[in-house]
C-alpha cells in the first residue's frame, strides 16, 4: 500500500502543476472551457484519490475548490482573477496538506481554507452557499433489531426486459440475496413469449423469493442498488424468524398478495407449532398462481439469461484434464490395438478399429479446443512497444503478420514473457535513437516486426527489428572475456550471435533499466526450449537482428511413426516424414562422410543402430526414414519401421535431460517405453 | 480461466491499487489510462467487467460506455464507474449511458467485491 501511498503524492504534485499552468492560462483567456474542464477534472480525481489513500484533509479542501469551479464549469457564472489568484495560493497549501495523520495546525489550516473557498463561492452564489458544502447528514440510525434475529423477507423482483442492456445479470443479485440467508427462489416465466418470439437480448424472467436473514431491509434494497431505475422491486416482511420453510406462512402470505390485502407480519410464536423441519411449499404456490418451478426449468431459465449462447467459456484446469484424459484415452487404445492384433479375433479389430478412429477424432478434438491464437497475446506486444519506445524516447513501429495461428493455450502462455523480453531487448539494444538513425541515413521509425506462420508441425514465430544489428565481434570478445568460449573457438556469426543466450552474458555496459528488468535472455532461451522449442539469431550489422522461435504445436499429443533399433522403440513425429526407403548394408557400408543418395539426391544421415548399439548385429537391411526440416533432408536410419502411433509425449526425467535428441517420451500399449526424436536436434547435430 | 477485469483511470495510483487488489483476489487485470487508450482491448478478446473512472483526458468513462454499448461483441458486459460521493447526477447519467453500476470512492477491498460481485463472478 506504502508504495501506492507514495506515487499517490507524486501524482499529486504533478496535479497540482499541471492546475498551475492551467490557471495561468485562464489568467489570459478566462472563458477557455477546456482549460476549466480540466482543471475540474484534476480536482475531482484529486479529491476522490485523496479519500482513497488517506489523505481526508486534501481530499476535503478539494472538495470545496471543485465545487467553486462547478460554478464556472456549468457556465452560471465566469471566472475572475480574484478566484485565479485564489486558487493559486490554495495550491500550495494542498500539498502542504497531504499528510496522513494530520497535527492541530493542520486542521486549523484546513478549515481557513474552506472557510476562505466558501467565501469564493458565496461571491457568486450570492444568496446561498451551496448545500453540498455543509456537513452531510447522518445517515438514520440503524434500526433496533438484534443482529442475530433473523426476518423473513418477501421480494418480488421483475426486471425490465432490457435490462441486459445494461450489462446486468440478473442472476448475480438473486446469488447476492442467497449469500445473505436462507432463500426460498421462485422463477416466474409468465412474460416468456412463445419460442419463435423469443428475443435472446430480451429478459423475460422475474423472481419471487422469500429470504430468512438477519440483515436490515436497506441491505436488501441496497442489492438491487444498480437496477433500482429498471425493475420493479417489492420487499416486504412476512414475519420475524425464519418461515422460508413453513408453507402455511408463505401461503398465507401470498393469498394475501394476490388479493391486494395488507399484511401484518406475522409473529413468530403464532406459527411455531405450524412449523415443520424440511416442510416444502410447492402445491401452496402452484394455487396461488405462482409456479415453482423444477430444476429443470429454472435451468432453462439461467440458459434464456445470458444473451448469447454460441460460445462457453470453460475453465483451462478443466480442457487440462480433458487433453489430460483424452491422452490417457490413446494409450489405453492402443493397448487395445496391441492386443487385439496379437489375439487376431476378428470382431475385436473391429472394435479396435473404431476405437482407434474414434480416438483420433476426440484427439483432435480435444487438440483443436486447446489452440488458442497468438493474437492472444498480440495486444502486450503493442503495448510494450508502445510504453517502452515513448519511455526510450525512440519511435517504433510494431508489426505484426500471422498473428491468427494458433498454439496451445500452454504454450502461448509460457511464450509470453520470452518473447516481450525479446522485444524489449529489440527496443533497448536493437533500434537505434532517430538521431543515429539519420546518421545511418535509414527510415526515422523503427519497426518491429513479429511474424508467425506454420513449418510442418511446428510454429515458427520471427521477431524482427531493423535497428544496429548484433556486433559479433564484441559479442565474441565478451564470450572469451566471460569465459563461455575460448580464443581459439571459431564459430560462425550465427553461432555467435547465439552466444547472447548464454547465461551470465550481457553486452550492454550498463544494464539499463528497460531490458534489465524481466527475466534474462538465458532464462527467455530455456523458457522456450522447456517447450520442445528453439531459438535461433539472424543480424545483420546497421540492418537487421531476428529472433527466430520454433514451437510445437502442442505439447502433448503428436501423430508419429513407431520404429524400432535392436529392441528399443522410438517414435518420430508424422510432419517431417518426407518418405521411408529400405536400405541395405553395404550400401551405407563404405561412407564415411555420412552421407547417402536416393534417387538421386544426396543427404546426411544417422545410424541410429550404430549411434546406440554399434555395430552389434547391424542388420543386413534397414530403413531410411527421410525427414525435411527447411528444405533440408535428413536421413535416420533405423531397424524396423512397426506402425503409425499417435503418442502421447510425456517429458523425460531430469536425468535424461543432457539428451537433447530426444524431446520425451511415451508409454506404449505393452507398457514399453519409446524415445520421441527431436528430428530438428537430430539435424542441427548431425548434418 | 479466471475473468478478466479492464480498469481504466487516469490516475496511476488508483489504477495500480485497483490492479493490486483484483490480481490478489485472482482476476486478472488489464490497465488504461483513458477511454481512448482503453479501447485498443476491445479486439475481440475476453472482458467480463469493465471498471471505468468518470472524468478522464482524451476520451471521458461516459464516451467510452457509448462507445463499448455500440460493439456487438461487448453490448453487455458489465460496466462499473468509478465515482466520489455526492454526484447523484453523474450515476443517473451513467446508467442512462448504459452504466451497470458504480463503485463510490473512497472504497476499500471488502466494498470493491461487494460491488464487483454484484456484476460478475
Amino acid at each position: 500500500m506504502n508504495s501506492f501511498v507514495g506515487k499517490f503524492k507524486g501524482e499529486v504534485r504533478e496535479y497540482c502543476e499541471r492546475l498551475e499552468s492551467g490557471l495561468l492560462l485562464l489568467e489570459q483567456d478566462p472563458e477557455n472551457e477546456q482549460v476549466i474542464g480540466e482543471i475540474f477534472r484534476i480536482m475531482h480525481t484529486m479529491k476522490g484519490s485523496g479519500g482513497m489513500f488517506g489523505f481526508d484533509l486534501l481530499s476535503d479542501v478539494t472538495h470545496d475548490l471543485e465545487s467553486l469551479f462547478e460554478i464556472f464549469k456549468s457556465k452560471r457564472h465566469k471566472i475572475d482573477s480574484e478566484v485565479i489568484s485564489f486558487t493559486l495560493n490554495s495550491l500550495d497549501g494542498l500539498l502542504n496538506l497531504m499528510i496522513q495523520k494530520p497535527k492541530k495546525e493542520h486542521l486549523l489550516q484546513a478549515k481557513k481554507m474552506k472557510a476562505d473557498t466558501l467565501l469564493q463561492i458565496a461571491r457568486f452564489t450570492a444568496s446561498e452557499i451551496s448545500t453540498e458544502t455543509e456537513d452531510r447528514p447522518t445517515t438514520s440510525s440503524p434500526s433496533p433489531v438484534p443482529a442475530t434475529a433473523q426476518t423473513t423477507w418477501y421480494i418480488s423482483f421483475i426486471p425490465d426486459e432490457k435490462i441486459f442492456n445494461n450489462g446486468t445479470n440478473p442472476l448475480y443479485l438473486i446469488d447476492e440475496l442467497n449469500a445473505l440467508g436462507e432463500c426460498n427462489v421462485q422463477v416466474l416465466l409468465d412474460r416468456l413469449p412463445k419460442l419463435g418470439e423469443i428475443n435472446p437480448s430480451l429478459c423475460y424472467v422475474s423472481w419471487n423469493l422469500f429470504i430468512a436473514t438477519s440483515e436490515q431491509m436497506e441491505t436488501l434494497q441496497d442489492v438491487f442498488i444498480f437496477v433500482a431505475d429498471q425493475a420493479q422491486i417489492e420487499i416486504v416482511k412476512v414475519s420475524s424468524g425464519n418461515s422460508v420453510r413453513n408453507e402455511r406462512v408463505l401461503a398465507d402470505f401470498l393469498n394475501a398478495q394476490q388479493n391486494q390485502e395488507k399484511w401484518e407480519p406475522a409473529e413468530l410464536e403464532i406459527f411455531k407449532a405450524l412449523t415443520e423441519p424440511g416442510a416444502s411449499l410447492p402445491e401452496v404456490s402452484e394455487e396461488d398462481n405462482i409456479s415453482t418451478k423444477s430444476a429443470g426449468e429454472i435451468a432453462k431459465n439461467a440458459v434464456f439469461a445470458p444473451a448469447t449462447v454460441d460460445s462457453i467459456r470453460v475453465d483451462s484446469v478443466k480442457i487440462d484434464q480433458y487433453m489430460n484424459l483424452v491422452s490417457e484415452l490413446i494409450t489405453a487404445q492402443s493397448r487395445l490395438e496391441q492386443i487385439s492384433s496379437t489375439l487376431k479375433v476378428p470382431e475385436l479389430d473391429a472394435i479396435s478399429e473404431t476405437f482407434g478412429k474414434l480416438g483420433r477424432q476426440l484427439r483432435d478434438n480435444a487438440f483443436d479446443m486447446s489452440l488458442i491464437p497468438l493474437q492472444s497475446i498480440g495486444t502486450r506486444f503493442k503495448r510494450l512497444v508502445h510504453d517502452l519506445s515513448k519511455s526510450l524516447g525512440k519511435e517504433v513501429v510494431l508489426v505484426t503478420e500471422g498473428m491468427e495461428t494458433e498454439l496451445d493455450k500452454n504454450i502461448i502462455e509460457k511464450l509470453t514473457e520470452p518473447m516481450l523480453h525479446i522485444i524489449r531487448n529489440s527496443l533497448d539494444h536493437g533500434i537505434e535513437s532517430s538521431k543515429i538513425r539519420q546518421e545511418k541515413k535509414k527510415e526515422l521509425v523503427g519497426t518491429i516486426s513479429i511474424k508467425a506462420y506454420t513449418v510442418g508441425s511446428s510454429v515458427r514465430i520471427d521477431i524482427e527489428d531493423d535497428g544496429a544489428g548484433l556486433d559479433i565481434e564484441k559479442i565474441r570478445q565478451k564470450a572469451i572475456e566471460k569465459g563461455i568460449i575460448t580464443g581459439q573457438a571459431r564459430l560462425t556469426s550465427e553461432e555467435t550471435a547465439l552466444l547472447i543466450l548464454e547465461p551470465g552474458f550481457s553486452t550492454s555496459e550498463v544494464v539499463t533499466d528497460v531490458s534489465g528488468r524481466g527475466i534474462g535472455m538465458d532464462v527467455a532461451r530455456k523458457r522456450i526450449q522447456e517447450m520442445r522449442g528453439s531459438i535461433e539469431i539472424y543480424t545483420e550489422k546497421d540492418r537487421y537482428t531476428r529472433f527466430s522461435i520454433q514451437l510445437p504445436l502442442s505439447l502433448s499429443i503428436i501423430d508419429g511413426l513407431l520404429v524400432s533399433v535392436m529392441d528399443s522403440s522410438f517414435v518420430i513425429a508424422s510432419a517431417v516424414i518426407k518418405k521411408i526407403y529400405t536400405i541395405s548394408r553395404s550400401s551405407l557400408k563404405n561412407d564415411f562422410r555420412q552421407v547417402v543418395e536416393i534417387e538421386g539426391i544426396q543427404f546426411p544421415y544417422l545410424n541410429m543402430h550404430e549411434e546406440f548399439f554399434g555395430q552389434n548385429s547391424l542388420p543386413e537391411e534397414q530403413y531410411v526414414v527421410v525427414v525435411g526440416f527447411d528444405n533440408q533432408l535428413f536421413g535416420l536410419v533405423v531397424d524396423e519401421v512397426i506402425r503409425e502411433y499417435q503418442a502421447v509425449i510425456k517429458p523425460l526425467g531430469k536425468l535424461l535431460k543432457g539428451h537433447d535428441i530426444f524431446s520425451g517420451a511415451s508409454i506404449l500399449g505393452t507398457g514399453q517405453l519409446a524415445l520421441v526424436v527431436d528430428t530438428n536436434k537430430i539435424i542441427k547435430k548431425y548434418s | 480461466m479466471s475473468k478478466q477485469i479492464l480498469v481504466v483511470d487516469d490516475s496511476e495510483s488508483i489504477r495500480e491499487v485497483l490492479a493490486f487488489s483484483l490480481r490478489n483476489e485472482g482476476y486478472e487485470v488489464l490497465v488504461a489510462q483513458d477511454g481512448m487508450d482503453a479501447l485498443q482491448y476491445f479486439d475481440g478478446r475476453t472482458i467480463d467487467l469493465l471498471l471505468t473512472d468518470y472524468h478522464m483526458p482524451n476520451l471521458n468513462g461516459l464516451e467510452l460506455i457509448l462507445k463499448v454499448r455500440s460493439m456487438d461483441s461487448y453490448k453487455f458486459i458489465p460496466i462499473l464507474v468509478l465515482t466520489t460521493e455526492n454526484q447523484i447526477d453523474m450515476v443517473k447519467e451513467a446508467r442512462e449511458s448504459g452504466a451497470t453500476g458504480w463503485l463510490m470512492k473512497p472504497f476499500n477491498t471488502q466494498k470493491l467485491l461487494q460491488t464487483l460481485h454484484k456484476v460478475i463472478r
